[in-house]
């Protein structure tokens, strides 16, 4: 493994059940046939986890995988994946995180972690180059992330480690726990917190000192330069996303008549305006802020007001004081906000940083507690059970939750199970809004056909990242896709799933495809590890990953009946706006899906797909 | 009065406000309204301009197909960057620069070009 590139060439495997930890080199055959992150890692997993597994239990696996691109000087090459099988969605769960967690790791020399078992007490592992070992964390359980981050550096009396920690949420197992690293960038979706609660892992802190070989530097260099010019070429990588982040998408998804509003009930928002990006800027943004290597900048560093601090206090007075926080985007801030009817930009920041603090993914969480007050509303729970006056519009109850939800307190240990638990368990399941168990991102895929197919078909339950098709529907270049049509559909979604799957393998940020393609990102990846991959080999392993990941769900118990979106989706018309009338079409679509996939009409690959993607 | 709503900061400051009123008339006719308090620095970005160091611009979308109703009967040709919507839809999936925009309608324009897209 010496020979490679870009790769490090080491795996760390932890015992958590033992406290052992043994190095091993990379599996060179797989990252040449699945690049690293998301692909390597869904590899390794494919081969050692029980797709039956009980996602909360010690046989289930939490690998954390970098990218041969990360640590490198490729623009936003600062990704890591985590994958497990999610407790939310029994799916096998593909997490994705920033920062600068994932180049230390690289830099320590070390391209992924494997943690088996279960930890008899709490611990966090500490990597220190070839020092690697595993510390108690009684002192730190009961923490939240920035507490335990602070303290961490203290202990390690390195302040520049990079530290991945998981707040009270993990470690009540709330099942959409996230896993949050330099406090404010998570691993957020389908529960890979509690995953890492219920092994009793704290955190991971990280300090590397070396550095990461590239095969032809000079050609690196100039990859890399060119790739720059493309993103300071592109409108929205040169200013849209620096200048208000993702929170772009408020007013433009408003506009389209496609940001669905309490519980998906409508979808424009009179008080969109009041949560977007341009407001942000003009009353709350302190500054922009960068993970490594990024060219970008889509990050907000953002104040709540002086009203808003004393207004939105909770129980734990360490965070009552916080003025600064980071965030929220787009799809946060749709989620404690226009999800919820809320259009206070002060609690939703507020419920913002708690769900960083504690270790909560905001999107599972503000969909939950959405579909909890289309509940109220229609009398499937009152307030003897709540607790609280729990209507649209309610931002004091959107805070309170926020952190009953990460201590399991009250009702908040029914908004931990996620919204399709606790809608099932108070009468009405067909309030919950996702697949597969996980709740809808922040567009109403009735004025957005193809993203009904993107839902419905991702292999980690709803998600906007895995077929963001409005890209081309509502944004498009060069020129826009039709929303309301499903004609040629099924090939956008294949194509954007394929794409997204092979950038998340390299270690970039997807961020970079609003800027370059993948024939922009090839060069530089040939030329960090040596290996040329033409734009046709790169879709490939993309459509390799997306297959196994498929495979691995469908011996998990998935089907095509999973491939499905709630009736008020495909049977509930939208009832005002400029997508008035409209249903999502997901029958029209989604043999055709399976039919380009090469899958059978039941939604398996056939034995052609898998033997022509070499998966055994 | 029509009204035109306007989406990022660029496009706000330019033209002083978040929505502007308009009188009703063609597409074409009511961005020409608009360039006239914009004056030159928003023609320059409502309207088409070069490719940039030497990256080809697609002819064709990778998907769908170009209804060329960006270019107007006089020649001019929209900037890739814009998108238009009238009442929520695009003019693109309208009749482009001569959709009608009537008394009570609303126009709303951003600025949202992506140079990525997936095989492209």
């Amino acid at each position: 493994m010496s020979e490679l590139c870009g790769w490090v060439g080491t795996v760390l495997r932890v015992d958590l059940t033992r406290g052992t930890i043994s190095k091993e080199p990379l599996n060179e055959q797989w990252a040449r046939e699945y690049i690293g992150g998301r692909g390597v890692a869904a590899r390794y997993f494919y081969d050692e986890v029980d797709p039956q597994v009980e996602a909360l239990s010690p046989d289930n696996k939490l690998i954390f995988a970098t990218g041969p691109l990360t640590g490198t000087n490729a623009s936003c090459g600062a990704r890591y994946m985590v994958v497990t099988k999610g407790p939310l969605t029994g799916a096998i769960t593909t997490s994705n995180s920033g920062g600068k967690w994932a180049p230390e790791l690289k830099f320590a020399g070390y391209d992924m972690i494997i943690l088996e078992g279960e930890s008899p007490r709490p611990v966090y592992l500490w990597i220190f180059d070839d020092a690697v070992e595993l510390r108690p964390a009684e002192h730190l359980w009961g923490s939240g992330v920035f507490e335990t981050e602070d303290a961490l550096k203290r202990e390690t009396g390195l302040p520049d480690c990079a530290v991945a920690a998981i707040g009270p949420a993990g470690e009540n197992q709330v099942l959409f726990a996230a896993i949050v690293n330099e406090k404010y960038r998570a691993a957020g979706r389908s529960g890979v917190g509690a995953v890492m609660g219920a092994k009793k892992l704290k955190a991971i802190a990280v300090r590397g000192s070396g550095a990461v070989r590239v095969a032809d530097p000079a050609a690196m260099m100039r990859a890399q330069w060119n790739m720059k010019k493309e993103l300071s070429d592109a409108p929205l990588t040169s200013d849209g996303l620096p200048t208000y982040g993702t929170l772009a998408l408020m007013n433009v998804i408003n506009e389209h008549g496609a940001l669905p509003v309490n519980n998906f009930q409508a979808s424009q928002f009179d008080g969109a305006e009041n949560i977007s990006g341009e407001h942000l800027n003009e009353t709350r943004l302190a500054a922009n802020k960068a993970c490594f290597a990024c060219t970008i900048a889509c990050g907000r560093v953002s104040r709540i007001s002086d009203e808003g601090v004393g207004r939105y206090a909770v129980t734990t007075s360490a965070r009552n004081w916080k003025h600064a926080t980071e965030g929220p985007e787009y799809e946060n801030a749709w989620s404690l906000g226009a999800d919820c009817g809320i259009d206070d930009f002060d609690a939703i920041l507020k419920s913002n940083l708690l769900c960083n603090d504690l270790g909560l993914d905001p999107i599972t969480l503000g969909a939950t507690i959405a579909a909890a007050m289309e509940l109220f509303e229609n009398g499937k729970l009152d307030e003897s059970q709540t607790g609280m006056e729990l209507r649209f519009g309610n931002g004091d109850a959107l805070v309170a939750l926020t952190e009953m939800t990460a201590y399991r307190r009250g009702f908040g240990n029914e908004i931990a199970e996620g919204s399709k638990r606790m809608t099932a368990k108070f009468g009405d399941p067909d309030l919950f809004m996702g697949v597969k168990g996980q709740e809808f991102p922040a567009y109403d895929p009735r004025a957005i056909q193809g993203m009904g197919l993107g839902y419905a078909t991702s292999n980690r339950g709803a998600c906007h990242l895995r077929a963001y098709t409005v890209s081309a529907e509502v944004v498009g270049n060069p020129d826009q896709m039709d929303p309301r049509a499903t004609e040629g559909k099924a090939e956008l979604a294949i194509a954007f799933q394929n794409t997204s799957t092979a950038v998340d393998a390299t270690g970039l940020c997807l961020f970079l495809t609003f800027g370059t393609t993948l024939e922009g990102i090839r060069p530089i990846l040939t030329a960090a590890t040596g290996i040329e991959l033409d734009e046709r080999s790169m879709l490939q392993v993309g459509e390799r990953i997306w297959n196994l990941e498929r495979l691995w769900n469908n011996r998990a118990g998935l089907t095509a009946a999973d491939d499905s979106l709630p009736k008020r989706m495909l049977r509930e018309p939208i009832v005002a706006g400029p997508a008035k009338g409209e249903v999502n079409r997901l029958p029209e679509m989604l043999p055709e899906y399976y039919e380009l996939r090469g899958w059978s009409p039941d939604g398996e690959p056939s034995a052609d797909k898998l033997a022509e993607l070499g998966i055994d | 009065m029509a009204v035109v709503r306007l989406l990022g900061g660029r496009l706000r400051r330019l033209l002083g406000d978040k929505q502007v009123p308009v009188r009703p008339g063609p597409v074409a006719a009511v961005l020409d309204q608009l360039v006239e308090r914009g004056g030159d620095e928003l023609a320059n970005l409502l309207f088409d301009r070069p490719c940039v160091d030497g990256r080809e611009c697609r002819a064709e979308p990778a998907f769908g197909r170009d209804s060329g109703w960006r270019r107007g009967r006089d020649g001019t040709q929209l900037s890739r960057d814009l998108r238009i919507l009238l009442n929520g839809r695009s003019v693109a999936f309208l009749d482009g620069l001569d959709t009608p925009v009537a008394e009570s309608d609303c126009l709303t324009l951003h600025l949202a070009g992506i140079r990525g897209f997936p095989g492209g």
